[in-house]
């Protein structure tokens, strides 16, 4: 067959070709015993002349013809994938989705945010004796916060010494376990995070929620340093713009004394949001919790001279900052284990 | 606490030209916070934050005085102005009046007693600035008391003389089970460590500071009253208002030390009403029993001392005038300072930290500038490390996998502890719990997650929980706080062992699976353990369906309990790397009988040949299982003729 026929039948061929079809079509033209291979074997016969000629007609043909079955494969294919139609906001399959404790997301933050300026996280016992709760904290038997009504107290045999066995009320039972864990010689820095155990259960108040609990000691550490550091977290955890302020308070293991504020993560300190009063804080500000310079007491308690070594500590509940920066307002939801606020996270 | 007073009230005392929002602004940041400004009835009322160590500052008196030293930092004119009132005459003719106090339960004892004209109404200013500061307004002479309180921050009281038939009071401890009836008409049982006043005839007629009774209180027919004002044990008062819960404004001062100086000069203030709004004249001595004077306390430090524990530089004229407008007295000499503490301050100013404070809130915390300190390395114990870092991985790794992670609290009820048959010897218990649900400490995790299931029944078809908590294992000293990993899922145990197993591959664990285990919350024949060469890390399988019943729940659930420190001892961030066999791999199915545990014939099979690689199961059928078993050699091509010879040592050993 000549090469034009076969052209004209090539150029038919293509028109009526199909996705399926033109595949078979390419290699019934370019296969290895296609048709163009075919033409080149029928040459061999002709003479040199005559082979020169029909070689490039030839080729010329191949060149076509593979051009050709491309355009047209392409064309084809792109027609059947535009007629293609999915719904591509359509729910895929899933595998039910697990989640993490809020109190797990925060611990890992405020980890994180610490560990950036060389505090260690440590755990300390959350049942702990008197001694290590209160005693070393600067608070006498005849503290108010000893009482039945603010400590949780236990079952087991009480320590000669040390006193009874309490759930500790507050991660700061930590301070001078730290001080011991260090042989009384600072530097420290740490942070110790845990559960924290008083009576109350109320809307506000759970009778175990999370602190934790920040610790510096070192030679001259100063109120500016303490600053510094509420500082650099607060910005940390709540954003760049976020301001801290101290306000005198009082707290028997710190000397002086802070209560620390931030501005309202709602309103961002204008106390106005959308021309209302903010329903959230006073005026503003909002309480973060308690602080202050590390009581002399508490530092000759865990074998370290006031007079060489000061120091700062903090507390604050992970609780409420959950609710400053998240909104998580319900805190009776955390320990409820209903899996309708758990799955929320 | 919090008190209330009045801006007008405040003027009393205080000479300003400062705003109710500046003096609230400024204040709250070097004093005592001001929540809140209110306008009640045409006033302008102040709520204000104490804290336990400021009961000075629980009064008109006590703001004032500190108005007057933090105001004027802000350029802001504050001047205190001190009231001086001489004491009443003494009386030509004095009637009779006693005030015992043998044990010596009280550290002053103040009384007098004064004619008055009739009880009527209050003036109007005073009803109305009760009224404003959330006091009532009964009679003139009632309140004077409330008003003397909070106007100076002591506690007063007033009896009817004529009610008092003995003339006598006598301050004693309470006998167990004795009787008394407060004036709201509530009755209660004393205790011997309670302090009430005796008229002498074993009748009780008082339980000083925190409520009168009702058989000597003022009534509308008083002639004469008895004006008597106790300076207590402030924990002795805290005990007893805290026994009966009677929290009245009066305990709660007095719990907190109030200055017994100030006392005094309550009474006199109290008089100088008396004879305002109710004409009263006073017809006995002013009986002071007053053994133990307080002492004042003197401070020695330097002012280098102060600006090192604050960070900043404060000049010593500053730090006096500070100092001298909060009433102490300071001498300064160089670098060195001696500060005499007045009395209203003495329970609370006894270090130089105290100093510190004084100085530095005045000063202004906000004026001090914010610096992080020098970095230092500190060494944290690995295993304290290990922990928190795993902690989140293997959360992460259940949240990825479907799991839920759930926080239970610490105690668990009694009725939980039989739903699982525990003895409640083997727990340490909450002796003072707010609750029964969370008395007892728990020793695993497992009921509470059982728990868990139950409660959500419903809200999801399966159910698939997680926590890591310590539990509380009890022991003749401190309880043993080990932190536990529970994961339950109401699935199978098949997805169980798939999170399980997935656990190890993620933590890069060796590990193997025993065939039965000695935890008694799960079923025996569905029990196993999981070991870490011949080291159990935990158990897992079927909780005792029983135990389920028990708590209503009729499903099945599979839990595995690991010890968490074990886990993560034995894990490692990067497997053990061992080079992959470039040589041929050849696989082998096995059908076998049965006979013992996969776990065994797994370690039989790896015991018997070195080029076995790996062993899998394709299946099992009736007492036949499959199994694929895949050589290779690191050196060399593994020779079909051998893998044969191999199969057939491995069938022989298993069978």
């Amino acid at each position: 067959m000549d090469i034009a026929a076969l052209k004209k039948i090539l150029i038919s061929e293509l028109l009526n070709a199909s996705v399926s079809s033109i595949e078979g079509l390419e290699i019934s033209y370019l296969g290895r015993n296609g048709k163009i291979n075919e033409l080149l074997k029928n040459i061999k016969s002709l003479s040199l002349e005559e082979k020169k000629t029909a070689g490039k007609d030839i080729n010329a043909f191949k060149i076509f013809a593979s051009e050709e079955i491309k355009k047209t494969k392409s064309s084809l294919y792109e027609k059947k994938e535009q007629e293609m139609q999915v719904d591509v906001t359509l729910p895929p399959s899933l595998d039910e989705p697990g989640s993490l404790h809020p109190i797990t997301i925060a611990v890992n933050e405020i980890t994180g945010i610490f560990n950036k300026i060389g505090f260690i996280r440590m755990s300390y016992p959350e049942v702990d004796w008197e001694y290590y709760a209160f005693e070393v904290l600067n608070m006498p038997v005849t503290h108010a916060a000893r009482d039945d009504f603010e400590t949780t107290f236990l079952s087991g045999q009480p320590d000669k010494k040390k006193g009874k066995m309490v759930l500790t009320p507050h991660t700061s039972n930590g301070q001078v376990r730290e001080m011991e864990r260090l042989h009384s010689k600072p530097p420290i820095r740490m942070i110790n995070i845990g559960k924290c155990y008083r009576p109350n259960w109320d809307a506000t108040h759970t009778p175990m929620f999370h602190q934790f609990e920040g610790l510096c000691v070192d030679k001259n550490i100063t109120i500016a340093h303490l600053k510094g550091t509420l500082d650099y977290f607060v910005k940390s955890y709540f954003g760049e713009n976020t301001e801290v302020r101290l306000r005198p308070h009082h707290f028997q293991f710190t000397e002086p004394s802070f209560e620390v504020d931030i501005t309202c993560t709602m309103c961002k300190g204008t106390a106005i949001v959308k021309d209302k009063k903010c329903k959230i804080c006073k005026s503003g500000w909002l309480e973060l919790g308690g602080t202050g310079m590390v009581h002399p007491n508490v530092l000759k308690a865990g074998g370290i001279d006031p007079s060489l070594y000061s120091g700062w500590a903090f507390g604050f509940g992970i609780e409420r900052v959950n609710m400053m920066k998240y909104g998580i307002d319900d805190i009776r939801n955390y320990y409820s284990g209903d899996i309708r606020f758990l799955k929320l996270f | 606490m919090n008190i209330k007073i009045t801006h007008n009230w405040l003027l009393d005392y205080l000479d300003t030209d400062a705003t109710p929002v500046e003096i609230q602004k400024y204040l709250s940041l070097c004093g005592p916070s001001i929540e809140r400004i209110e306008e009640v009835n045409g006033e302008t009322v102040y709520d204000i934050e104490i804290t336990s160590n400021r009961i000075d500052t629980a009064s008109v008196l006590g703001i004032a005085r500190e108005a007057a030293a933090i105001l004027p930092q802000f350029k802001k004119k504050a001047i205190l102005k001190k009231k001086v009132i001489s004491p009443p005459k003494e009386p030509e003719k004095s009637i009779e009046i006693s005030i015992v106090d043998e044990e010596g339960v009280c550290r002053r004892l103040l009384g007098v007693v004064m004619e008055i004209k009739d009880v009527t109404h209050s003036p109007e200013y005073i009803s109305k600035r009760l009224l404003a500061t959330d006091m009532r307004s009964l009679n003139n002479v009632v309140d004077v008391t409330n008003y003397v309180m909070t106007e100076m921050g002591h506690p007063t009281h007033v009896f009817d003389y004529d009610r008092i038939g003995t003339k006598k009071l006598i301050l004693r401890h309470a006998k167990k089970g004795e009787e008394l009836i407060t004036l709201d008409e509530k009755k209660y049982s004393l205790d011997e460590t309670d302090i009430v006043i005796d008229d002498g005839t074993g009748r009780v007629i008082d339980l000083p500071g925190i409520m009168g009774t009702a058989n000597s209180v003022v009534t509308n027919d008083t002639k004469r009253i008895l004006f008597f004002i106790e300076s207590n044990d402030p924990v002795s008062i805290r005990r007893t208002s805290m026994r009966y819960g009677i929290r009245t404004m009066a305990s709660t001062i007095n719990e907190k030390n109030p200055d017994s100086e100030l006392a005094y000069k309550a009474l006199l203030r109290g008089i100088e009403l008396f004879s305002e709004v109710a004409d009263a004249v006073v017809v006995s001595p002013i009986i002071d029993i007053y053994p133990k004077k307080q002492k004042s306390i003197c401070i020695t430090t330097t002012k280098s001392f102060i600006d090192r524990k604050i960070g900043v530089e404060i000049p010593i004229t500053t730090i006096v005038s500070i100092l001298t407008n909060l009433d102490f007295i300071v001498v300064s000499k160089d670098d060195e300072l001696t500060i005499t503490v007045p009395s209203h301050r003495v329970s609370d100013v006894t270090i130089p930290e105290d100093i510190v404070e004084e100085v530095a809130r005045v000063y202004g915390y906000f004026a001090i500038p914010s610096v992080l300190q020098q970095p230092a390395y500190v060494t944290q114990p690995r295993d304290t490390e290990l922990t928190f870092q795993y902690q989140y991985i293997v959360k992460s790794f259940l949240k990825h996998k479907g799991y839920t992670e759930v926080m239970n609290y610490s105690g668990i009820s009694l009725e939980l502890l039989k739903q699982f048959e525990q003895k409640e010897e083997s727990f340490l218990q909450i002796t003072n719990s707010i609750s029964e649900e969370i008395k007892y400490l728990r020793i695993s995790l497992i009921p509470s997650l059982v728990k868990n299931v139950k409660q959500n029944e419903g809200f999801a078809k399966e159910m698939k929980l997680f926590e890591i908590a310590k539990t509380y294992i009890p022991t003749k000293s401190l309880p043993i706080e080990e932190n536990r990993l529970t994961i339950a899922t109401t699935h199978s145990l098949d997805e169980l062992k798939a999170i399980l197993i997935g656990l190890m591959k993620e933590l890069n664990v060796s590990y193997e699976l025993k065939q039965g285990s000695d935890n008694q919350l799960l079923l025996q024949s569905i029990a196993g353990e999981v070991m870490i060469g011949t080291k159990s890390i935990g158990s897992f399988g079927q909780v005792k369906p029983a135990y389920c019943r028990n708590g209503g729940l009729d499903r099945n659930v599979y839990v595995a309990d690991i010890s968490f420190m074990d886990l993560i001892s034995a894990a490692r961030i990067m497997p053990d790397y061992k080079s992959f066999s470039q040589y041929a791999h050849i696989s082998r199915d096995l059908t076998i009988p049965k006979k013992t545990a996969f776990s065994e014939i797994k370690a039989l099979a790896f015991k018997t040949s070195g080029t076995l690689l790996s062993l899998s199961l394709i299946g099992s059928y009736k007492d036949t299982i499959t199994i694929r078993l895949e050589f290779t050699d690191v050196t060399r091509n593994i020779q079909e003729s051998e893998v044969k010879i191999e199969v057939e040592k491995i069938k022989n050993a298993i069978l």
